[in-house]
């Protein structure tokens, strides 16, 4: 490559691979294995920059390493997410901000004292603001090298923080969009049809000397015939397809899990159980689904677009939940104003369900929680459920809701129904875990279908 | 007249052997009079089934009288209770739409669907349908203003208007309770209820008047009086929380304090009485010097006695005076009370040797109780990391099964993790404590390093007692710190 180009379409590269990572962690847009393949693209990159500077001077390789350092830090810290294990990203995620920091203040310490080095003194007597001489008035006349240094530490730190606090609090301009279609609210059944076929009768003339072997005339045998009606569309509105009318061609269901401070907000989702859910939904109403679960700060909720908000996110763990003042109002916002639905699993512990209950106060104060019933929409589409299905009893045994204006805004479960949706589905029996990925879909497609209605009702 | 009676016997004595039904759920004797006998068998057999929570039955059997006996005069009250179960089995949308609504509809002149009326707003009370259930509950009023339903509906529309906190709706249906609604046998509890909570909100807005204006209503002479004064010193307590209304709270408690002394005249009997209740008041006003001249006063007009010494010598703690207050309690009557408050204080302050020399002493003093003091010296042992010493204090004490749960608790801090888990084992056998003994014998064996019994142990709670709290914890500790997920059985709660 010549040598004129490789600069402007490194940069162009460089731009590509931002849109790819802003991609990963705020649009959720691209496929995992397009994000995958953008990731692993700046492996030639780096490669290609490494060797080209290989007689170049130190400070030159090493800046290369160091830049590169960025590039291989986030493809390795994606790999994990490919098998699910997103504990295992978050740490890798962790160590290299340590390690991007540790790198970051090498450069910075080396900067100052070249800067240091290589500025002339000042000769004249007024006051030196320029932090790269040691004479700066602020660096006093004792110990001026170790002022700096600190100076240097601190507004690195500094710098590096605030960096870090905007890139984690990215919230970009997210869009939810459903799946276009159509099909009504009506319960999954199966109907078996009986066809009988009555055999020919023969009247035989019982004198007749040729032999006969008569069948007996009450011998009628049936046919059943099993026929499921498993073509349904599932759905709301009227349109083409399995769908919502107000969605798009785009337009998939996914399935958004909130990260919250003080708890395992990532409990059971190493073990597939998110993804298993949504991959069985997509199955059971033939609605398109995200090829994976996406875990969002509270805080983004408030990126997305008027009417083109996530119709549900889910919430489990079993330790403290931490909301902010801020992200309590973000929540309410989001039930009330943006139509949406939360749905909180108990994922083990009693104290879980108190302080989601708490949370849920402090969200809607004027709301109180109702028992949510068993002939409730919610528990009866698509699968009419006769029981609640439990994994564990952390507390109660019946599921609570927040109504508003005869729409569940909140449903929170009792019984950690996350581990059954999970691989291997915790060792409960298949009933159970039938019963709670049908529950999961029926809470699913309730959101999916009340966010609907109120986009055709809302609609100019 | 005999009849009826003999009905309204036979009634009581069959609700009162199986539990009871609601005011709601109860059958008109009149109706139950003009049934036939097969008709009450049948109602009796689905009430057995229902009050026995065979709710599925009883929904089986109300079904069944309605099929047989769709003309009877008790088929709206099948139908009613049918609609009842329902509500019983979780499905309210199922028992609004074809039940309590069918009572409206097929017998819209009985009873029944006057209390079917009101059954709605409930169900959609429980559904959280809040506009429908007040909608309900308002037309009810109308409707049936005198009726039980109504005051029902108030107090569900009270509710809803304390927590939309519309304060308008909720003064005009306290106004209606207090002043305008009937007192009968029914609804003089709600109508007493609303107004305290009149009145309390007049004196909060500083309507002194308004407030014993609704008082009034309920109470005369020496009653009124005694509500009036609580409701005033909630009020004081309620206006010194804002610095804004410090002032009106001095001048009201100075009002309730002359009040108070002129009361002792004029009920000489209760001086006492009325002078604590001064003497609380100039403490809530922050007069504490006022407070202890009235205790002075009380002393030297009706004698020192333990009440007393007990108040001034929390007096003497409020300042920080704990000698003091000792000294009081040690000059108490009941020697043993004295002590005991002195160990307390002892054990606030963090002295435990001296708190367990008198719990010693009252060994002696009060043997009866010695149970309770061993308890309290076993306690103070352990807050001193004597094990030993506090093993052998429960061993004294028959507290089963706290007692072995403290000394086994005490053997795990000594490290003897074996003994732990044999006391344990022995509480077992207890049926109620089963669930947590095993839980702790699980935590033991991690303690003494023996991870895979530990293990083991856990997931018998998750298996043996799988809907208990205990199994709940078991469960998340697996989770979390062997990362083993172990099931709870998986139910399917109805």
């Amino acid at each position: 490559m010549r040598a004129h180009l490789a600069i402007p379409l490194t940069v162009i590269y460089a731009a590509l691979w931002c849109l790819f990572w802003v991609d990963s962690y705020v649009w959720f847009r691209f496929e995992k294995w397009s994000l995958l393949v953008g990731f692993l693209s700046a492996l030639p990159v780096c490669h290609y920059w490494i060797r080209r500077h290989r007689g170049s001077s130190i400070i030159t390789r090493r800046a290369i390493l160091s830049i590169s350092y960025i590039p291989l830090w986030q493809l390795i810290a994606y790999l994990p997410l490919l098998n699910h294990s997103y504990s295992l990203a978050e740490t890798i995620n962790q160590i290299g901000i340590a390690v991007a920091f540790f790198l970051g203040l090498i450069w910075a310490v080396w900067w100052t004292d070249h800067e240091t080095k290589s500025t002339p003194e000042s000769t004249h007597k007024k006051r030196i603001w320029d932090p790269r001489q040691l004479v700066a008035w602020y660096f006093g006349k004792k110990n001026n090298k170790l002022r700096q240094s600190l100076f240097t530490l601190i507004s690195y730190t500094f710098t590096f923080g605030l960096i870090s606090l905007v890139l984690t609090r990215l919230t970009g301009c997210s869009i939810y969009e459903a799946p276009l279609g159509g099909g009504k609210e009506k319960q999954l059944k199966q109907i078996v049809k009986i066809k009988k076929i009555i055999k020919k009768k023969y009247v035989i003339n019982p004198y007749s000397s040729i032999l006969f072997n008569p069948p007996p005339i009450d011998d009628v045998k049936l046919q059943v015939l099993e026929v499921t009606e498993h073509l349904y569309k599932i759905g709301h509105g009227k349109s083409d397809g399995a769908g919502f009318s107000a969605g798009t061609i785009r337009g998939k269901v996914r399935f958004i899990r909130l990260k919250y401070d003080g708890g395992d907000w990532q409990q059971d989702m190493n073990r597939g159980a998110d993804l298993n859910l949504l991959t069985e939904y997509g199955i059971r109403t033939g609605h398109p689904v995200s090829d994976r679960p996406e875990p969002m700060e509270i805080g983004r909720l408030k990126s997305f677009p008027p009417r083109k908000s996530p119709p549900m996110v889910y919430m489990t763990g079993q330790q403290k939940i931490i909301l902010s003042a801020k992200e309590i109002k973000i929540m309410r916002n989001y039930l009330l104003e943006c139509h949406g639905m939360l749905f909180g699993d108990n994922g083990g512990s009693s104290r879980w369900e108190g302080q989601f209950v708490s949370i849920m106060k402090n969200i809607l104060p004027r709301v109180e929680p109702i028992s949510v019933y068993l002939d409730h929409t919610i528990h009866r589409i698509p699968y009419p459920l006769p029981r609640l299905p439990i994994v564990a009893p952390h507390g109660r045994s019946n599921a609570l809701g927040w109504v508003v204006d005869g729409r569940l805004v909140a449903y929170y479960h009792p019984g950690d129904i996350g581990d059954a949706w999970a691989d291997g589905h915790s060792g409960v029996p298949r009933e159970v875990w039938e019963s709670s990925y049908q529950l999961g879909v029926n809470i699913i497609y309730y959101a999916h279908a009340e966010y609907n209605k109120w986009l055709e009702r809302t609609k100019k | 007249m005999m009849r009826s009676l003999s009905l309204f016997l036979f009634l009581t004595a069959s609700s009162m052997t199986e539990g009871a039904l609601t005011s709601l759920q109860q059958i008109n004797i009149k109706t139950f009079e003009k049934m036939r006998q097969v008709e009450r068998y049948q109602i009796k057999i689905a009430e057995k089934h229902f009050l026995s929570g065979k709710h599925k039955i009883a929904l089986a059997e109300y079904e069944k009288f309605l099929t047989l006996y769709k003309n009877s005069p008790g088929a709206p009250y099948a139908q009613l209770m049918w609609s009842h179960t329902m509500m019983k089995l979780k499905k309210p949308k199922t028992a609004l739409r074809d039940g309590f609504q069918s009572v409206i509809d097929y017998w819209p002149k009985s009873n029944e669907a006057t209390i079917a009326a009101y059954c709605m707003g409930s169900a959609y009370r429980t559904m959280g349908e809040v506009k429908d259930a007040q909608k309900s509950f308002r037309f009810l009023i109308t409707e049936y203003p005198n009726h039980e339903i109504a005051i029902r509906a108030r107090l569900d529309l009270l509710h809803y208007a304390r927590l939309h906190q519309d304060m308008e709706e909720r003064l005009r249906l306290l106004n209606e309770l207090t002043y305008i609604v009937k007192r009968t046998k029914v609804s003089q509890q709600a109508c007493i209820t609303a107004c305290h909570e009149l009145a309390k909100l007049h004196c909060f807005a500083q309507k002194l008047d308004e407030g014993k204006k609704a008082l009034a209503t309920t109470y005369t002479g020496a009653a009124l009086f005694d509500q009036v004064y609580n409701l005033s010193t909630q009020t004081v307590h309620h206006l010194l929380r804002d610095p804004k209304t410090k002032a009106a709270a001095l001048k009201l408690g100075d009002q309730i304090i002359s009040k108070l002394r002129a009361e002792t005249a004029v009920r000489p009997k209760l001086t006492t009485k009325f002078l604590y209740q001064v003497a609380d008041l100039h403490n809530t006003l922050g007069q504490p010097s006022e407070t202890m001249k009235v205790y002075e006063e009380i002393g030297q007009l009706l004698g020192v006695n333990d009440s007393l010494r007990g108040r001034i010598a929390n007096w003497y703690i409020a300042r920080k005076k704990p000698d003091d207050a000792r000294r009081i309690y040690g000059e108490f009557d009941d020697k043993a009370t004295g002590l005991k408050h002195i160990a307390d204080m002892f054990l606030k302050e963090g002295n435990i040797t001296k708190a367990i020399d008198i719990f010693r002493e009252l060994i002696n003093i009060d043997g009866d109780n010695s149970g309770v003091y061993l308890w309290s010296i076993a306690g103070c042992y352990e807050k001193l990391s004597n094990w030993g010493k506090a093993i052998a204090c429960y061993r004294q004490v028959d507290r089963f099964p706290s007692d072995y749960f403290a000394i086994a608790k005490c053997h795990r801090r000594l490290g003897e993790q074996k003994d732990a888990v044999i006391l344990y084992q022995q509480i077992k056998i207890a049926g109620k404590s089963a669930p947590e003994a095993t839980l702790q014998i699980g935590f033991t064996y991690e303690e003494a390093k023996e991870k895979e019994k530990a293990i083991r142990t856990f997931q018998l709670t998750c298996k043996r007692y799988p809907k208990s709290r205990q199994a709940s914890i078991a469960h998340s500790h697996l989770q979390n710190k062997y990362n083993i997920n172990v099931t709870l059985g998986g139910t399917e709660e109805e």
